[in-house]
């Protein structure tokens, strides 16, 4: 081993680190090089002055203060195995139980409106256009059920939030007109399919209802636009007054009201669908799925019944729509949402 | 052989001494603080230069050991554990003292390693130089070596020469390779021989 390496190794030789064929080496080289003897012995000294006069003392009042300090902190034992406990719960748990929480609570707020979830308030007052006052007056007069401009709304229990839609986009007031308590004008949208095929309404009828449902409700046929059911499937070709307003949006707390709905829909020679315009099949609602807008499609002479039914499940008139059939002239459509609250 | 044994029989105790504490025996700590209190305090001693700070730096290394050894897991020696937060505190201080310019390794004394300052006129008795000096001065001259020294040398080779621990647990509480360990120990190791030589008018050897 040249006087190098032997140099490079003179810590480990000095604490004996080296195997005993290294450690045989570097003493080789020590002994044939006097300037490597020297370093080694200036490195060995500056380690032995350190580990004779580096040790230090204590203060004697260090362990005292420590104590007295220590004494001033919580105590440990069961509080603290409980704090570790908690501690030892992975961060990834923590924040997925509280984005559930926070999911949890939005869903149960209806007054909280959310991007992606309006409340019903959202989605009543503002897609439909309707003013708060008249939204927190009585219901409506079941089935003629329309509204002059100043008439009251019915309020509503208040159903989980709906999935948002387009109208709900598009006319929710602004949050400066809500301040100012003004509804924003119902025509402020209109639906492409009503641009193409809207049926001029009426001139005065001499009723309160029909003067004012073209200007103060708003559609929610955009809804239904997409719904590929003919009006004589429907109706068998029953002819209804366009002007008539026959829609209705209902909210009905029962887990098991869809049943009850198909049940009507088959007495009243109608169907039941759901939102998009597919035939739905009945299921129970949950805590989870507590929330369901469909359709009931009935002939023009079996609204009546509807209505009727209707209030017995406890179904309370939201707003009648204005006078633009959804399919036609032939039917009636009643628009209800449903939830379980349980 | 005998120390070995103490130090495999002091390591069990401070298991079971965290044991005990961590059912709520404050005496458990208090024989802890008994066990390690001169290591630590030496620690920051030879780091900070300055015994009052040092008793600070110590009161505060036990009280953060007291607030974290509910969560200490037992995976690594209560020795390895309590140094590593040695070493933390010792950095933090002096971080702070530096950013407040107080630091008395650079104010106060004159950088060791400048060829320009005095060097004491002690005579060269070889190795056995120390006997000849006092205990006081060979404390001073120590002190003004290890400040000449970069911090991350003055870490390794205080736990390696000061606190005795191996090669293994330094590398732990440092989270270096051995390899790594071994190549800074010699360095500072030459480096402080080379300061200490110089401080004491012995013969420069590395020059």
């Amino acid at each position: 081993m040249d006087s190098f390496f032997a140099s490079n190794r003179l810590s480990d030789y000095i604490d004996g680190q080296l195997t005993d064929e290294e450690a045989a080496e570097v003493a080789a080289a020590l002994d044939a090089d006097p300037a490597l003897r020297a370093e080694h012995d200036a490195m060995r000294h500056a380690v032995g002055l350190l580990r004779k006069h580096g040790p230090a003392t204590a203060p004697p009042d260090l362990h005292a203060n420590i104590m007295a300090q220590v004494g001033q902190q919580p105590r440990t034992g069961v509080v603290v195995q409980l704090r570790d406990f908690f501690r030892q719960i992975p961060l990834e748990a923590v924040a997925l139980a509280a984005a559930a929480l926070i999911v949890v609570v939005v869903l149960l707020d209806p007054s909280a409106p959310t991007d992606g979830a309006p409340s019903m308030v959202d989605a009543r007052g503002g897609a439909i256009g309707i003013n708060p006052d008249i939204e927190a007056a009585g219901d409506l007069d079941l089935p003629t059920a329309s509204a002059s401009p100043t008439a009251p709304a019915p309020r509503t229990e208040a159903p989980p939030p709906p999935a948002r839609t387009k109208e709900a986009v598009a006319q929710k007031p602004s949050l400066d007109a809500k301040k100012r308590g003004i509804t924003p004008p119902s025509e402020a949208y209109v639906p492409d399919w009503e641009r193409q095929e809207q049926v001029p309404l009426p001139e005065t009828t001499g009723s309160d209802s029909e003067d004012t449902k073209g200007a103060e409700m708003a559609s929610t046929a955009d809804t239904m636009s997409d719904i590929n059911v003919t009006p004589d499937e429907l109706t068998g070709g029953v002819k209804v007054d366009v002007a008539t307003p026959y829609e209705y949006r209902i909210t009905l707390s029962d887990a098991e009201v869809l049943f009850s709905l198909q049940q009507l829909a088959q007495s009243a020679e109608g169907r039941l669908l759901d939102s998009g315009g597919s035939a739905m099949v009945a299921r129970s609602l949950t805590e989870e799925q507590n929330y369901a807008r469909v359709q009931l499609v009935v002939p023009p002479g079996k609204a009546d019944q509807v209505h009727k039914r209707l209030k017995e499940l406890g179904g309370r008139a939201v707003l009648p729509t204005n006078g633009t059939p959804l399919y036609g002239a032939e039917y009636v459509a009643f628009v209800i949402e449903v939830s379980y609250l349980p | 052989m005998l120390f070995a044994l103490l130090a495999m029989a002091g390591a069990e105790a401070d298991e079971a001494l965290v044991r005990r504490f961590k059912r709520g025996d404050q005496t458990a700590f208090s024989t802890l603080v008994t066990r390690y209190q001169d290591r630590v305090y030496s620690q920051c001693l030879r780091w900070m230069g300055d015994p009052r700070i040092a008793e600070e730096v110590s009161q505060d290394i036990f009280l953060a050991v007291y607030r974290a050894l509910p969560r200490f897991r037992g995976e690594a020696r209560f020795s390895t554990w309590i140094f590593r937060i040695t070493v933390n505190h010792c950095k933090n201080r002096r971080l702070y003292r530096k950013r407040r310019h107080t630091d008395r390794h650079d104010t106060i004394h004159p950088d060791p390693r400048d060829e320009d300052r005095p060097v004491r006129q002690i005579p060269d008795q070889g190795p056995g130089t120390e006997r000849g000096v006092e205990q006081s001065e060979a404390s001073e001259i120590l002190h003004e070596a290890l400040a000449a020294l970069e911090e991350s040398q003055r870490t390794i080779i205080l736990l390696r020469d000061i606190q005795d621990l191996s090669y293994d647990e330094i590398a732990q509480i440092l989270d270096l390779p051995k390899g790594t360990v071994k190549s800074r120990l010699h360095r500072a190791r030459g480096e402080l021989a080379r300061v200490v030589s110089r401080n004491l008018g012995t013969s420069d050897v590395f020059d």
